[in-house]
């Protein structure tokens, strides 16, 4: 259809949309009442732990945002959800970079700032942020032990068929685990706090 | 055995996969696991949807004006098709 563009106002400021942004704002409220509890929850899964108050409804309002005002254009072919969904994590570790350089700049470190590997080092507290989150997702599986298997493998980075190698699982013994961790995970998912 | 533990990292790559977790849930199963919660589906979706509409600038109704000339109430699949 190519990128015609059409003018639309947002928040009483013109603002120039192309098919792009108007393709994903449809997409958006098109969104059924299932895939808005997923978008919530992936909201929920990605902000766990950030700083300065901000919360699961923030990151999700400004994943929004980002997109209608075309700053995060949807790329062909990805489905709406994960395409969300990473823009969230994006804003989610956007936000925690902010955090470090906040931090550095108030305790008066501003030459670390621009040396690139500390500015992209992650600090204290996203470090024991990620540390208490891990704690809080092995205590939800902590009568499973498959699910602590494949657990400890997915923070390794293993792919399935090495952690069934690994860890001595048959595929159906990995897949059934999945199956029980989705559960355990949406159920806990849905009735995480607004904040 | 790892020389130092980055949290992290072993969070970033956990949430990537769960987040595959959430995205390959069924509606039915979905539906299924919202109902143990007691709230209506119904309510937390349109929660969801009051907060897409506030970050979309609109308020209750939209204002025609508001919004692209296209229009955005076409039916529309979740995947772009060009």
């Amino acid at each position: 259809m190519g990128m015609e563009r059409i003018f639309a106002r947002n928040r009483g400021i013109a603002v120039t949309v192309d098919h792009t942004t108007v393709d994903a704002a449809r997409a958006i409220r098109d969104l059924s009442d299932t895939d808005l509890v997923r978008l919530a929850a992936l909201a929920r899964l990605w902000s766990r732990g950030l700083p300065g108050g901000l919360g699961w409804t923030d990151v999700l309002n400004e994943a929004i945002v980002r997109v209608l005002d075309g700053s995060r254009p949807w790329p062909p072919g990805v489905p709406l959800l994960a395409f969300l969904s990473g823009v969230m994590r994006s804003i989610c570790d956007d936000h925690w970079r902010w955090a470090r350089r906040e931090a550095l700049t108030r305790h008066g470190d501003l030459a670390k700032l621009g040396a690139s590997a500390e500015d992209t080092a992650p600090g204290p507290e996203r470090m024991l942020a990620a540390a208490q989150a891990l704690v809080e997702v092995n205590r939800l599986f902590a009568g499973d032990p498959q699910a602590l298997k494949i657990i400890a493998g997915l923070s390794e980075g293993l792919t399935a068929s090495e952690i069934c190698r690994f860890y001595g699982m048959t595929e159906r013994d990995y897949d059934t685990a999945r199956k029980r961790m989705r559960r355990a995970l949406l159920r806990c998912g849905l009735t995480w706090g607004v904040r | 055995m790892r020389k130092q533990w980055r949290p992290h990292i072993d969070l970033t790559r956990l949430s990537t996969a769960l987040s595959e977790e959430i995205l390959a849930a069924t509606n039915q199963e979905v539906r299924r696991l919202h109902a143990e919660t007691g709230y209506s589906i119904a309510a937390a979706a349109q929660d969801v949807r009051d907060l897409i509409a506030a970050a979309s600038g609109e308020q209750g109704n939209p204002d025609p004006e508001l919004v692209p000339a296209e229009g955005l109430y076409f039916s529309a699949s979740c995947v772009r098709q060009h």
